[in-house]
């Protein structure tokens, strides 16, 4: 199967999967420069079927085709090294067990030889419009997520749709050969500073040096949350993995702990001890086990590590962000906002 | 583990800078009214506590955190209690902007970047909140 064979489109439970393959070989080993993701979108019912939309990104920035339309998203983890038989068997298994529409996702990559690899910033753009119960949303969002270059794979993720049921964030990883990885190591440039999880857990000591180590990794779960949220960026780079209890960080034992030299990670901890740190392990666990992140994690086939996108898209959903109720500011509001600093600043 | 306990940020007093010229800026150039600019002007000492600043939303970021010390992230409040209700405008609140500053071994630190009067809900919606609409 080439990369422009006709589609060979199979209906399934309501659910249309496209079969795509990868152009008759495996990827050069590790670039992943040229990586093109096409999304054959499942749709609703009263949504005209065999529409697709695209996502593909380029070594600068170039974004590519858009995306048309999407309903709803169900994670896919793209394995580079695995078959093109079993990712589309991987595909519709995952779609069978779907109870609702969801999407499918099947890989392609460019015909070109991609050059040794280096991950480099992912971008994704996706633009979509939404169409549910004849109310039609249209959204324009940009999605970036950097990863520590030490980490197996990169993540990228669909935002989250405004409007729509149960969304579930659309994550692809792209995961890395073993081999590749000395490449990627050697490109710090395209790696925002970030800080271990032993300097922010020395940080919550400092201001709070009853805190239980229950607790603080409770914390460091929403320290982790907000920080994407707000900066895209993670606050450490250690993954955070969902246990029966709430979740755990491996911290790096024997190594000094100095606090962050960032004011920008500090007041993300500040503000993260402030509305959360007089909570008791028991609500935090509660807020923990609630959370869209923690849920996917166990239920991932793939171990139960907290992606960073969903972490990021759980903090940013319209309850968190956006509430009338609340006392900060809305996306309305802060956009005003910015603004008028914007404008201040021109005087 | 930590050289030296840093209780400012939890509990402690911040101090507070430029609040004082920014709120007279305020006053200056947006005339809130007298009883308004008094409850601000009686607020934002308050400041002084991380609490008051626990629904603060990030309204501007610097794009290199590192490249300035004094260039840190604008974070935005709504100052409580500030309403001014206006006929046109519907109801307005006031925003209050500042910067915070707290690397160890500095005072940590509230620097004031503006006050300004902004659109809380407009007149359509006021209606709506009070049954008339």
């Amino acid at each position: 199967m080439t990369f422009n064979e006709p589609r060979d489109g199979i209906q399934h439970s309501g659910i249309q999967v496209v079969k795509r393959s990868w152009n008759g070989r495996r990827p050069a080993s590790g670039a992943l420069q040229h990586l093109f993701m096409e999304m054959d979108l499942a749709f609703a019912p009263g949504v005209a079927a065999g529409e697709t939309s695209d996502v593909h990104r380029g070594v600068d920035g170039d974004l590519g085709r858009d995306y048309d339309r999407i309903i709803k998203s169900t994670g896919f983890e793209l394995d580079l090294a695995e078959s093109t038989a079993d990712t589309i068997g991987r595909i519709e298994r995952m779609v069978e067990q779907c109870s609702r529409p969801c999407t499918t996702v099947s890989p392609t990559v460019l015909p070109d030889e991609p050059d040794r690899g280096v991950v480099e910033d992912w971008l994704l753009r996706v633009r979509f419009a939404h169409y549910a119960a004849s109310v039609k949303t249209a959204v324009d969002e940009l999605s970036l997520i950097r990863q520590d270059p030490l980490a197996d794979s990169a993540t990228l993720s669909v935002q989250r749709i405004d409007g729509a049921e149960a969304i579930m964030p659309a994550t692809f990883a792209f995961r890395q050969k073993h081999e590749d990885l000395d490449a990627v190591e050697t490109v710090q440039r395209y790696v925002a500073p970030m800080t271990s999880v032993n300097s922010v857990i020395a940080a919550i000591a400092a201001r709070r040096p009853d805190m239980s180590d229950t607790k603080t990794q409770l914390l460091l779960f929403f320290c982790q949350g907000h920080h994407l949220a707000n900066f895209d960026d993670p606050l450490f780079t250690e993954p955070i993995y969902a246990t029966d209890r709430g979740v755990t960080v491996d911290d790096v034992p024997g190594k000094p702990a100095p606090t962050p030299d960032s004011e920008r990670a500090l007041t993300t901890i500040g503000h993260t001890l402030t509305r959360y740190g007089n909570l008791s392990p028991a609500d935090l666990r509660t807020l923990v086990q609630a959370s869209m992140p923690w849920q996917l994690a166990m239920k991932a086939t793939t171990g139960p590590r907290i992606e960073w996108a969903w972490l990021r898209d759980w903090f940013r959903r319209p309850e968190e962000t956006d509430d009338p109720d609340d006392e900060k500011f809305t996306k309305a509001e802060a956009v005003e906002a910015a603004a008028f600093l914007r404008s201040r600043r021109g005087r | 583990m930590v050289e030296q306990l840093d209780p400012y940020s939890t509990w402690g007093t911040w101090a507070l800078e430029r609040f004082e010229p920014e709120i007279q800026n305020w006053r200056t150039t947006e005339h809130p009214p007298a009883d308004v600019f008094a409850r601000v002007d009686q607020w934002w000492p308050r400041l002084e506590h991380p609490s008051e600043r626990a629904a603060a939303f990030l309204a501007e970021r610097v794009n290199d955190e590192e490249s300035a010390s004094d260039e840190t992230d604008i974070w935005g409040l709504w100052v409580p209690n500030s309403y001014i209700y206006d006929a046109r405008h519907g109801v307005q609140r006031v925003q209050c902007f500042f910067r915070l500053h707290e690397l160890v071994g500095k005072q940590p630190r509230v620097v004031c970047e503006a006050f300004h009067t902004a659109t809380w809900r407009s007149q359509t919606d006021a209606d709506l909140a009070d049954g008339m609409g």
